[in-house]
């Protein structure tokens, strides 16, 4: 006979279940990672799943290239890559050559970015406003600009436009084609251009690194260097390696800088094979690209992975103040500014200067005072309004900021949200699943994405509104095509909170929100604001996700600047490109204004 | 055997239905819109006019951003009018409309885009845009310009060669380009890289009889093909094995032009030589001794559109001598009478060798030449 104050199995197991939801809404990341899995399964899942179902199924452009119907499977595509006599021009060559300029770049720009993110947060380099500004600038340009402005400086009379260089034309030395075109130039360019992230990432984790680690180390007798490699290195690797994943991946993805540096010299990528294909309206073969790019980076994040779980997480931000060391240069002080301003002059305000220049120049190519003109600022050219006064590219520009601006704020957010499931469950299988699930659609080609998000919301689906043409769309393709730099940025940030403030909280009686509000996002602002302005600026530029998407009502400015280029205006293109470095520049001021928070210090006002 | 014949009628209605339906749809729709069988002799544009004012902004899809300032000129003649403009690559258009076509949306008013192959394989056979053609336009230009939608102009790539250096194109046969004086020496942009390379040799290959009879007369025999299908293709592999200079984008090669010694050779566009006008670059057309590409863009409706008397205004506009003058001269007009605007004076009769794509087969020529062009370079 069972006593009434005995609970039965039944009740048990229930009282059990009631104590664990109790005790799950205590640890909130394991709601807040199936949660986010369930949103992400849909809005990057499905995608990918339409990659992957639409790589075996013919599809109605090559109906008559294959002899089949539409949407029979066939593995015509996957045969085209790796087992055709096109594979070798098409897929294997390709393959090396990104394998090549991947490793380059990648170790080329995280030396880059680990550098300047050292001697800014921990050297006494002189000019340091200055220089974290210009850092980001590379990453603002728009990258054909700084590979048109590479080659403007190497090229030879004998290749390419057949115009002798800046070098040629100074010092009279015709620098060797492999200087101009092919894969060094790709690396350098691709270098300069996302060192941003690594530095931003970087030196956002560097200033949290306790200096009475590193004093302690000084006293047992360690060299800087030895210090740097045992104390500081280990301390921020997790941040290196979330820069080494994003640095990759956007040089895996990018098309501007291998086509113009590499297509004069048959020099393919993945990547120009895979915009050749998509630009050709060829997706079965795109489709293919973008599953291997995607294989790639799932071994690289894995790796990554297995690196950073195999090691012990430090905790830098205890809660118990820490002093930030700064490190005297001594005699190096000068020589290494030196180096350093001029990296940053040839890679931020070279190409700056020719934008300017360019957009000022009433016939392009003619670099005489006489030839300048405001015209394609103010004025009117042939048949065109200078871009301050023609009413379609300002209203373009409002639209640009209202959507990089969303973006840029919701994946901050997010991202940090996410960093913290994953790093809360880290070592869990719930939490990789959600890390890899937030990197995909970083690899999937903007273009690719919108045409799959254009099918996807023009209808409703199930409670889910048609999205189609509105700007929400728009937004929210470009969120989640966004989402990895800002889940990047937020794992690495939360790589470093310590446990022990969010607990102490938790024992005062701290729900979740008053916990995240209170303690996580401020602790966090440096990485919130990185993951912000690698979003923000990444959307102002973008065109071809947008592409597919926009109205008349919500056309961007980068749409503009393609029909320009395209009849030849570079001047009133050029003229844009300076707009949305101001707006993007501007935006960052305003960032960090307001948040009374610098990437560099990471927090500001503590 | 009733069982099976009762299936099949079910199978039917389910496949057949909705076509009949649609059919029946777009039939009520082309009525009501006055278009295709029901478009009327005479058309009364003041009851278009006042028609359209009451319809919804109408939905533009173009490849040009020309239309801005086309659109805003209609507007000013007629006040009231609702139209907005999208200027986006032609491949993208094609994209989005078979996209929202296919999920059900009818949202595009007016296509106004070239690519005219990819027309016929997509959007034709989904009935996704028609025809129309305004009366007065009709009688004035050759039946085959209407069909089976209307052409908006026609768009010329051709050769070019460096008009300070030489009187004349520095070379007598097209073939010339492939030997040993043109090594490196020719420039075009990728055939990856927009529409220009890939459809000016697309031309090539559908005239590869041309091509070959060119080939004997330059080298006196007959012509041996490399792995190659014609004559067409042999050309363009040639080319590429003669170290042909690939650049990333037209501008270029018109810079590659204008900075060329010696004798050398560009293909591009014929509406590059605005900037030569412009005094940015240097170069001229050889209209003799080769082959100049004509293309065209189409001009339609969107079927199902809600505003289909604001379209006919649009079309009606762009198609006229005084609406379409911002191309007039770069890209030639369907009705020849019109006035070129300085400084394009050539018409398509003062070129000698005029190859007109041929659209129902130029995306299979395409798609080898697509295929081929990394393995021949």
């Amino acid at each position: 006979m069972k006593s009434l104050t005995t609970p039965g199995p039944g009740t048990l197991w229930l009282r059990r279940r009631v104590n664990s939801l109790k005790l799950l809404w205590h640890l909130p990341h394991r709601i807040m990672a199936w949660a986010f899995i369930l949103v992400f399964a849909y809005l990057i899942v499905v995608p990918v799943i339409e990659i992957v179902i639409g790589s075996f199924q013919v599809r109605e452009r090559d109906v008559r290239r294959i002899g089949a119907a539409i949407g029979e499977w066939t593995v015509f595509y996957w045969e085209r890559a790796f087992a055709s006599p096109f594979s070798q021009s098409i897929f294997y060559e390709p393959l090396r050559n990104t394998v090549v300029v991947a490793s380059g770049y990648t170790l080329l720009s995280m030396a880059l970015g680990v550098a300047l993110a050292w001697l800014l947060v921990k050297t006494d380099i002189p000019f340091k406003k200055l220089i974290s500004t210009a850092i980001i600038v590379p990453f603002i340009l728009p990258s054909w600009s700084l590979a048109l402005a590479w080659i403007a400086v190497f090229r030879n009379d004998q290749i390419g436009v057949g115009a002798p260089g800046f070098i040629q034309g100074v010092f009279g030395y015709a620098p060797p084609d492999w200087m101009t075109y092919g894969p060094i130039p790709i690396i350098f360019v691709l270098a300069i251009n996302y060192a941003a992230f690594t530095y931003l990432i970087t030196a956002a984790s560097l200033t949290t690194v306790d200096a009475a680690l590193e004093e302690a180390a000084e006293l047992k007798g360690a060299t800087g260097f030895m210090r740097f490699r045992l104390i500081t290195l280990p301390l921020i690797l997790p941040a290196i390696g979330s820069a080494f994943i994003l640095t990759l991946a956007a040089g895996l993805s990018t098309f501007g800088v291998p086509a113009f540096l590499g297509s004069p010299v048959n020099y393919q990528t993945l990547s120009t094979s895979l915009y050749a294909a998509a630009g050709a309206g060829r997706f079965g073969d795109a489709y293919v690209y973008i599953i291997v790019l995607i294989v790639i980076s799932l071994v690289a994040i894995y790796a990554n992975a297995r690196l950073l779980g195999s090691r012990r997480q430090f905790t830098t931000m205890t809660g118990k103040g820490a002093v930030r060391k700064i490190a005297p240069l001594g005699r190096w002080r000068w020589p290494i500014t030196a180096v350093v301003l001029t990296l940053l002059f040839l890679g931020a305000v070279v190409p700056i200067v020719m934008l300017v220049w360019q957009s000022l120049q009433l016939r392009l190519g003619d670099y005489s005072l006489s030839n300048l003109t405001l015209a394609y600022w103010i004025g009117q050219r042939g048949d065109f309004s200078g871009i301050l006064v023609e009413p379609r590219i300002l209203s373009a520009a409002w639209n640009s900021i209202r959507l990089s601006v969303s973006v840029g704020i919701l994946t901050a957010f997010v991202g940090v949200l996410v960093g913290y499931a994953i790093t809360k469950g880290r070592g869990s299988r719930l939490a990789r699943v959600l890390e890899q699930v937030s990197f995909l659609p970083y690899l999937i080609p903007g273009i690719a994405f919108g045409a799959i998000y254009l099918s996807m919301w023009a209808q409703p689906r199930g409670i889910l509104p048609a999205l189609y043409g509105t700007f929400a769309l728009l937004v929210l393709a470009a969120f989640v095509n966004r989402l990895p730099f800002a889940t990047r940025t937020g794992i690495a940030a939360m790589m470093q909170v310590g446990p022990a403030l969010e607990e102490a909280a938790q024992l005062k009686g701290a729900g979740v929100v008053r916990r995240m509000r209170s303690i996580l996002f401020p602790l966090v602002k440096g990485g919130l604001l990185a993951g912000f302005i690698l979003s923000f600026v990444s959307t102002i530029k973008d065109l071809s996700l947008v592409v597919l998407l926009i109205t008349p009502r919500t056309v961007v400015l980068p749409v503009i600047t393609m029909g320009f280029a395209e009849l030849g205006y570079r001047q009133l293109a050029d003229a844009i490109s300076v707009l949305i470095i101001v707006i993007v520049l501007g935006g960052t001021f305003l960032a960090q204004w307001l948040t009374k928070t610098d990437p560099l210090t990471g927090f500001g006002d503590r | 055997m009733q069982r099976i014949t009762t299936v099949l009628a079910v199978l039917a209605f389910f496949v057949f239905g909705p076509l009949v339906a649609f059919s029946a749809d777009y039939d009520a729709w082309l009525q009501a819109a006055e278009l295709g069988p029901y478009q009327p002799a005479v058309e009364d544009w003041d009851a278009i006019y006042e028609r359209a004012q009451q319809e919804p902004p109408l939905l533009v899809y173009a490849h040009t951003s020309r239309i801005f300032d086309a659109v805003e000129e209609l507007l000013e003649d007629y006040p009231g009018l609702q139209i907005e403009a999208l200027d986006m690559p032609g491949q993208e258009i094609i994209e989005r409309v078979v996209r929202e076509w296919d999920a059900g949306r009818r949202d595009i008013g007016v296509a106004f885009m070239a690519l005219p192959w990819l027309q016929h394989e997509l959007l034709l056979p989904r009935q996704a845009v028609t025809r129309y053609v305004p009366r007065e336009l009709e009688a004035r230009i050759p039946a085959a310009d209407t069909e089976p939608l209307l052409k908006h102009r026609f768009s010329a790539s051709g050769w070019m060669y460096n008009d300070a250096n030489f009187d004349s194109a520095p070379w007598d046969n097209i073939w010339e380009l492939t030997t040993e004086p043109f090594r490196n020496r020719v420039v075009v942009s990728d055939i990856f890289g927009g529409a220009t390379t890939p459809t000016h040799f697309t031309g090539i290959v559908q005239f590869s009889d041309e091509m070959e009879r060119l080939y004997e007369a330059f080298f006196g025999e007959p012509i041996e093909l490399h792995g190659t299908a014609n004559a067409g293709e042999e050309f363009v592999r040639r080319l590429l094995q003669n170290d042909m200079r690939v650049l990333s984008s037209s501008r270029e090669v018109a810079e590659a032009l204008t900075n060329s010694t010696g004798p050398f050779a560009g293909m591009t566009v014929y509406s590059r030589l605005r900037e030569v006008a412009d005094g940015v670059y240097q170069f001229a057309v050889d209209t003799q001794n080769s082959p100049v590409v004509v293309a065209y863009h189409y001009i339609s409706i969107g079927s199902f559109t809600e505003s289909p008397n604001t379209a006919k205004l649009l079309v009606r506009h762009l198609t006229s001598e005084e609406g379409g003058h911002y191309w007039w001269g770069a890209n030639f007009p369907v009705d020849t009478s019109y006035a070129l605007e300085e400084p394009f004076t050539l018409t398509l009769d003062d070129f000698e060798k005029v190859w007109r794509i041929d659209a129902d087969t130029a995306s299979d020529v395409m798609d080898r030449l697509l295929d081929y062009w990394p393995i021949w370079r």
